[in-house]
């Protein structure tokens, strides 16, 4: 996606700025090839099983709750927390973690709540629907096979060949979501010093078929394996060895997963999206309340989400990083007589981040209006997000957005994503000037900046040894957020950069490795 | 086409067919069956699933647990962790079991079948509930008595086996408001497939089966013998219920149990009548991408849909089908030859066959492969196909399988070769050894270039003195096997 994104910038730009010297666009800068210009990154977080959304986020004001459909299986009032003005409560358990993990990230404005979120006749099939989730397809009918997932068709359609990968799931194999329908865009991982063990002595010396028919596709895809995880295992263990972690994290699977995810942004691998699973959320039987199977679920993604953003402020990263959850449905508005909830429809999903407009959306589960098979109606098609985050987080044009989802979807109440922050977009908020990317092999940066009206940038590249050289000066790039290719000057080396503009001073440090 | 072939086997078409009906084999097995005629060879296969020697089950199958709520509550939690303990420990050994089962059934399709079954009607071991190794062990054992059997009788017996009851709650299911996870699972998973049913249907269905309890406890329910499912008729539903448009007619004035059990049989012929086709076809497919390819073609329909005719014909009974599956050109035709990803089963108890590995280290990387037996991913069972490989799974089956032939004595290489013809003549030995673990037979260019790894930059008339000097051929055949291990060839079949 990069390199077709930069050329397209750098046209529009040198055509954009009368003022400026075109003579100042470095040549190379048309061939740069950047992994991602943005670095901006998606958590995906699978609650497998099908998510009792009632007893997540609880209508506590609504008597039918405790009188008719949860008499025994309910969240007592007395103890669920009110979220904000609204009369939908969140399950306590989401209070566990660091600073009172998920609820202490609503009250911060950093959660989102989408209540009532389905699509059009619900599939009660775990597989089916986990599938339909993926997908980004509602099918027309059973028989419809879903064979790609909506990042597999983006990053297929938009990206070029990656040094990183694109995609990963951590701790499972592959995944619908990842799929291009013929390929896959992600990678599997658990350990990276494992997986980079057991890829750097992985090469056959064996050669791809060409030709056709089962056994040739059967056997590249397995050489192809074999090839990427050599490849892809030493970037991965590269990041790994180079980010950490800054806080400890709690015990369990999802709390181990999260830290390394942080660890790997940290260390600067360019991996868009991160799958995660957390499985357990059929709770037919013994589903608990306020303690047991399914709090502990929450908790434990409570403690995990909050430990992970926590480490990611502390480090700087955290506005790069949107986390979303999924599940299949939700479950049936009554419990059933072995203490637990049946397959049902409409779910809740949350979504976290300092992009998120923290707040909750859609009314609280209505028990007044039941589908045919007495389950929640939905309210927001779940593409709504997808929308919305294909268009605002990931970089991805109406067009695209529109052949990924069949369609455009109206994103929610305005929308959820505060602003975009895609290096790309040019109304966002004035923010403090930024490089990429940093550190840079050659040094051949962007730097993204943001400019009023006929503002005149000047910008000087001072040394380590406070030698001070003139980039550009008193030029002119037309308004709002803007890139400008930047060749550092001299050697290897901490660099800074002046940014200077009518009435301000910032300074940025860039690292030429 | 699924015409008959019926023609004799050549080492290829041999190896072909162990591979995808058995889990182990040696080079001795496959020439048992060169030169032979194909149907006779897939009779024996399927006649050895009964003829040859049954298990021998572990020694706690018939060893209940205490009950703990009738202690002093200070003593309980001692009993509750016994309990677990044994829970893990009893299915940890039943899993070892069960690999040298897949181990010793030679030339018999038995365990494969088996397999084929647990992954089909799924049952989990590692759940909240206490899942008695015991009630593990009789599934299996249900599953290998009738791997070839009657479908309907599977299913009968399905819908109350004990370890069923546990994994999909059917024990604690009862007539004031029924559990459904069972009765949706039985659609949509083990019989017609999604679609082919209303939501109605499965709350109908759940009511059928309320009430269905199995003891595990010795000391307790003792007019129940253990480990035998039984019906609380407080909790059952006998009233009629309105299931695929059928009535299943129920009297609530004679709550028996044998009442109970017709209701089942009721239902379960209900589906088989009234959704007898998709029923067929959907099992028939299932067993086209376990014996044939993991992912039919558009063409392979027309297939499907003639072994679905054969069960339907023959009452259900599974032997047919597979019987005629396996002797169809379409078995061994060119087409379909290494085209299946191996399983973890396949790679692993192929593999130790080989090699000796021991204790639970084989088990224990099958479970990271992805493949622990008797505790599936989830209901629905292995997903198969490629998701046996990934950029995590691949690279560890890869180091392990490096690392068992690592673990050999050069001296225990030698003596592992000499199942092979020729051993000193290196062309013929790397042809052999090609033959044996490639999904296809090598091409000129491979045997060319594991001869060299196996040579080790020796020319070719060394190997003999190579060979008989155990420790130097020992090693050099340890370095060939661990290059084997990273082809892709080695893990297609």
């Amino acid at each position: 996606m990069n390199r077709r994104k930069f050329i397209k910038y750098s046209s529009a730009t040198a055509a954009f700025s009368a003022g400026f010297n075109l003579g100042k666009i470095p040549v190379w800068a048309k061939t740069l090839d950047l992994d991602h210009p943005d670095d901006n990154v998606l958590v995906i977080i699978q609650m497998f099983g099908g998510n009792d959304a009632l007893n997540t986020v609880i209508p506590a004001d609504n008597d039918l709750y405790y009188s008719k459909f949860r008499k025994t299986l309910n969240i007592p009032k007395s103890k669920a927390l009110k979220l904000s003005n609204t009369n939908s409560y969140l399950n306590p358990a989401l209070k566990n973690g660091k600073n009172d993990g998920m609820f202490g990230l609503f009250k911060n404005g950093n959660l989102a709540v989408i209540q009532g979120v389905g699509y059009p006749n619900p599939n009660l099939s775990h597989f089916r629907s986990t599938d339909i989730w993926l997908s980004g397809i509602t099918p027309a009918n059973d028989s419809e096979r879903l064979e790609s997932g909506w990042l597999g068709r983006y990053f297929d359609k938009v990206n070029e060949v990656s040094e990183h990968p694109d995609c990963m799931n951590i701790g499972s194999s592959s995944s619908l979501l990842f799929s291009t329908g013929t390929a896959d865009v992600g990678i599997s991982v658990e350990n990276p010093n494992d997986f980079y063990e057991r890829g750097k002595d992985l090469l056959s010396g064996e050669g791809f078929l060409t030709g056709s028919g089962a056994y040739v596709d059967e056997r590249n895809f397995l050489l192809d394996l074999s090839i990427q995880s050599n490849k892809y295992s030493k970037v991965v263990k590269n990041a790994f060895d180079s980010g950490k972690n800054t806080t400890e994290y709690a015990k369990g699977k999802l709390s181990d997963e999260l830290k390394l995810v942080s660890r790997l942004i940290s260390g600067g691998l360019k991996t868009k999206v991160y799958l995660l699973s957390i499985d357990g959320f059929d709770t037919h039987a013994g589903q608990g309340t306020t303690d047991g199977k399914h709090a502990g679920l929450l908790s434990e993604i409570s403690n995990a989400v909050s430990y992970f953003m926590a480490d990611l402020k502390t480090q700087n990263l955290s506005k790069n990083v949107l986390g979303m959850t999924v599940s299949e449905f939700g479950r049936r508005p009554n419990q059933n007589d072995s203490n637990g909830t049946d397959h049902g429809a409409a779910g809740v999903m949350f979504m976290f981040g300092e992009d998120v407009n923290g707040k909750v959306y859609g009314k609280a589960l209505d028990f007044n209006n039941l589908d045919k098979n007495k389950d929640f109606v939905y309210q927001y098609d779940y593409r709504s997000v997808y929308d919305e985050v294909l268009s605002k987080w990931l970089g991805s044009d109406g067009n695209t957005t529109n052949q990924i989802l069949g369609k455009r979807f109206e994103s929610i109440e305005g929308g959820i994503l505060v602003k975009r922050s895609s290096i790309l977009l040019s109304n966002e908020k004035p923010i403090q000037s930024l490089i990429y990317p940093n550190p840079t092999v050659d040094g051949r940066i962007l730097l993204k900046t943001h400019l009023e009206p006929r503002e005149t940038l000047t910008v000087n590249q001072v040394d380590s040894l406070g030698r001070k050289y003139a980039v550009f000066q008193n030029i002119q790039m037309g308004s709002g957020q803007t890139e400008i290719p930047v060749q550092l000057i001299g050697k290897p080396g901490t660099h800074i950069l002046e940014v200077l503009k009518a009435d301000k001073k910032e300074t940025v440090r860039v690292i030429w490795l | 086409m699924l015409r008959p072939i019926a023609r004799t086997l050549g080492l290829a078409d041999a190896i072909h067919l162990l591979r995808r009906t058995t889990h182990a084999f040696s080079w001795t097995h496959t020439k048992a069956f060169v030169g032979k005629n194909s149907d006779t060879v897939v009779d024996i296969l399927l006649m050895n699933a009964t003829a040859n020697p049954k298990p021998v089950p572990p020694t706690w199958v018939n060893a209940g647990f205490k009950t703990w709520w009738k202690l002093p509550a200070a003593d309980q939690q001692k009993v509750v962790d016994e309990v677990y303990k044994r829970v893990y420990e009893e299915n940890y050994e039943l899993k070892r079991w069960w690999m040298e089962e897949m181990t010793k059934d030679n030339l018999s399709i038995r365990e494969k079948m088996t397999l084929f079954w647990h992954g089909h009607f799924t049952t989990k071991f590692a759940i909240d509930d206490p899942m008695h190794a015991a009630l593990m062990y009789r599934q299996n054992t249900l599953f290998r008595n009738l791997c070839l059997g009657n479908f309907r009788e599977l299913l009968e017996k399905i819908c109350i086996d004990g370890a069923m009851l546990f994994f999909l709650n059917g024990k604690d299911s009862t007539k004031n408001a029924p559990n459904e996870n069972f009765s949706r699972e039985l659609l949509e998973l083990y019989t017609t497939g999604i679609g082919h049913y209303t939501e109605d249907d499965v709350k109908e269905g759940a009511r059928v089966f309320t009430g269905w309890k199995v003891n595990i406890f010795t000391d307790e329910w003792k007019q129940y013998p253990i480990f035998q499912p039984f019906l609380n008729s407080d909790e059952h539903d006998f009233n009629s219920k309105a299931y695929l448009g059928q009535i299943i007619s129920g009297d609530a004035s004679s709550k028996t149990e044998t009442l109970a059990l017709q209701e089942i049989k009721t239902l379960i012929n209900t589906i088989l009548l009234k959704k007898s086709v998709v029923v067929s076809e959907f099992i028939c497919e299932k067993l086209f991408r376990f014996f044939v390819y993991s992912k039919p073609q558009a063409e392979d329909e027309a297939l499907i849909k003639i072994l679905a005719k054969t069960f339907r014909d023959n009452n259900w009974e599974i032997k047919p089908v597979v019987s005629q599956l396996l002797k169809s050109d379409l078995f061994f035709s060119d087409a379909v030859r290494g085209v299946q990803i191996k399983t973890p089963a396949e790679t692993i108890v192929g593999i130790t066959k080989h090699f000796d590995v021991k204790g639970d280290w084989k088990e224990w990387v099958m479970v990271t492969m992805g493949q622990e037996l008797l505790n599936p991913p989830n209901v629905a069972g292995w997903p198969g196909y490629r998701k046996w490989a990934d950029t995590r799974t691949f690279p560890f089956a890869v180091q392990q399988m490096g690392y068992f032939i690592w673990n050999q004595s050069n001296p225990q290489m030698i003596t592992w070769a000499g199942q092979f013809d020729e051993k000193e003549n290196s062309g013929r030995l790397i042809e052999q050894i090609l033959q044996l673990f490639f999904a296809k037979s090598p091409t000129v260019a491979q045997k060319e270039k594991y001869k060299k790894e196996l040579l080790g930059g020796n020319p070719d008339y060394e190997w003999p003195n190579m060979f008989k000097n155990s420790e130097v051929g020992g090693f050099r055949l340890k370095l060939l096997m661990i290059s084997l291990v990273k082809s892709p060839d080695f893990h297609l079949c």
